[in-house]
């Protein structure tokens, strides 16, 4: 009866220590709240910037047990209008580092684990062991490797985004709606220096910036420092003579508008990303209960759109696309080998054979290592372990048949460690 | 988009069944098909960002390609194309496919949403 009582208790829960109840308090006051499920869950939070630190520092108070953070940048100083982990940091610290060691003065009780490092070379066990992700990401090519890895394992993905005074929050639930990929976007494109554009006349109003910021690199054998007035001031009287001469029906460039295309940068406010992350976030603490069993409020399955412009919501149902290549009928199949690492890849071939995949003995089928940054190629004599194969890691074949269809196959290896 | 082949096949189908449409014209009603490709559709434009999002109705071709409504559009509401998207029933239009792609019709409503990327 009474340890009964305990586990059901959150005042009294013997995973927390005394210090913890204390600081949870007023939360383990909530209605269906269970924060033993919090402390039993880890989550991966990938991109910590604008976003993901203030995930991070929702989730971390908030007393989830592990957090695992993956960032490749370095703190720069434009980052403090918006990036709360970052104020006792030195420029050029990894981001990654740093939000961990910020996050362990905020609640010392929880376990940070730092990834410097690009999303696709982070071990692929954190993300078959990880309960959710949480994304902070800047670029439509990051989310796609993401949501790859979320479909694969099928991984619930929190995903958030911010344009100016908008924002998105979209979480993916496997099997329930549409992944990212049911509808694939492009990157944006960027008016970039290619030199072959820029010979001759200006065809286009933003060549003639691009023309001014080449006549200073000629002259300095160095970008313009934004920050600088008179490099900018050069920069711009050089293109807005060409504007003059070439385009004369248009405005000249503002000092405003030159400084935005000369230094791109995606403009952002933090009130914006406090939005868009406690949204993130607060899908993210159901999600620690549903996936413990609890019961607590839904997890909403359609795409928010926030306009700060005006304050309000839209939202968009996303089901399922059948066709989709990475979530559909026709996706690539995935077999899961239990296999020691100590196999050759040739014994791997037996086994996928032996599961009534067929190939050309006069062409072995090739194998891939794709959760890497560049898809490595792998040797068929040689071993899962010498080719430095980690546990969980999914190799992409080419060149095998099953009942006389060519089919491309998904090996996931779960690795006996002896 | 995703399979040249069934791309292939859904285009003769659709042909096919136009010829089955006209002769059936001549002795019966004919039957409630998708809107064929070149058709003038009426759809509604709602706007998600912007200091003032509105709806607005207008004609478009539905075999148009998805940049050309874009640039209407954002001519029509004032937003830079780059700054949105088109969304219709959960997709997100590429701005290198045409409408009929996505299965709009007549009446429907297709949204214009933030590019919302940055982290």
């Amino acid at each position: 009866m009474n340890a009964k009582n305990i586990k059901k208790s959150n005042f009294f829960d013997e995973t927390l220590s005394k210090d913890e109840r204390i600081r949870f308090d007023r939360q383990l006051r909530l209605p269906g709240w269970n924060q033993k499920a919090l402390k039993d869950s880890t989550v991966l939070i990938v991109g910590v910037g604008g976003l993901g630190t203030e995930i991070a520092k929702n989730l971390a108070m908030a007393g989830v047990g592990t957090i695992h953070l993956i960032d490749l940048d370095i703190i720069e100083y434009s980052n403090l209008n918006r990036q709360i982990l970052f104020s006792d940091a030195d420029e050029g610290e990894p981001k990654a580092k740093v939000a961990a060691r910020a996050l362990m003065k905020i609640n010392p009780y929880s376990k940070y684990i730092w990834h410097h490092s690009n999303l696709e070379d982070v071990d692929p066990e954190v993300y078959a062991t990880a309960d959710m992700y949480v994304s902070g990401l800047d670029s439509v090519t990051a989310r796609n490797e993401l949501i790859r890895r979320a479909v694969q394992f099928k991984k619930p993905m929190i995903d958030g985004g911010t344009a100016t005074y908008y924002g998105h929050v979209y979480t993916y639930l496997p099997d329930e709606n549409a992944c990212l990929q049911c509808d694939p976007q492009q990157e944006r494109e960027r008016e970039t220096l290619a030199a072959c554009t820029l010979v001759g006349i200006p065809r286009k109003k933003s060549h003639c910036l691009l023309k001014g910021q080449l006549y200073f690199e000629s002259k300095n054998n160095r970008p313009p420092d934004t920050t600088i007035l008179e490099e900018m001031n050069l920069v711009i009287n050089y293109a807005n003579n060409l504007v003059k001469e070439h385009f004369p029906s248009e405005k000249v460039f503002s000092l405003d508008e030159a400084v935005k295309m000369v230094d791109q940068h995606d403009p952002t406010i933090i009130s914006i990303n406090a939005v868009i992350a406690s949204l993130q976030s607060q899908e993210a603490l159901k999600l620690m209960h549903h996936l413990k069993g609890i019961e607590l409020g839904t997890v909403n399955p359609e795409y928010v759109i926030y306009n700060g412009l005006v304050g309000k919501f839209f939202y968009i149902e996303k089901p399922p696309n059948k066709k989709c290549m990475l979530c559909g009928r026709n996706a690539t199949i995935i077999e899961e080998v239990k296999i020691p690492a100590t196999a050759t890849v040739d014994v791997l071939l037996t086994i996928i054979k032996n599961r009534g995949y067929s190939y050309d003995p006069e062409f072995l089928p090739s194998f891939w290592i794709i959760d890497k940054k560049d898809p490595v190629d792998v040797e068929m004599d040689s071993t899962l372990k010498e080719q430095g194969i980690r546990n969980h890691e999914t190799l992409y074949i080419t060149g095998l048949t099953k009942k006389g269809e060519e089919l491309d196959l998904n090996v996931r290896l779960i690795l006996n460690q002896s | 988009m995703s399979e040249e082949f069934e791309e292939i096949s859904f285009d003769e189908e659709e042909e096919e069944e136009e010829k089955v449409i006209e002769t059936e014209i001549k002795s019966k009603t004919p039957a409630k098909t998708k809107t064929p490709a070149g058709k003038k559709i009426s759809v509604y434009f709602q706007s998600t960002i912007g200091p003032s999002p509105k709806q607005e109705k207008l004609v478009v071709a539905t075999d148009a390609p998805i940049s050309d409504i874009k640039y209407t559009v954002s001519q029509i509401f004032g937003l830079p194309p780059d700054e949105f998207h088109l969304s219709h029933a959960g997709r997100t239009c590429d701005n290198d496919d045409v409408l009929e792609n996505y299965g709009v019709e007549d009446g429907d409503t297709v949204l214009l949403i933030p590019v919302s990327t940055a982290g």
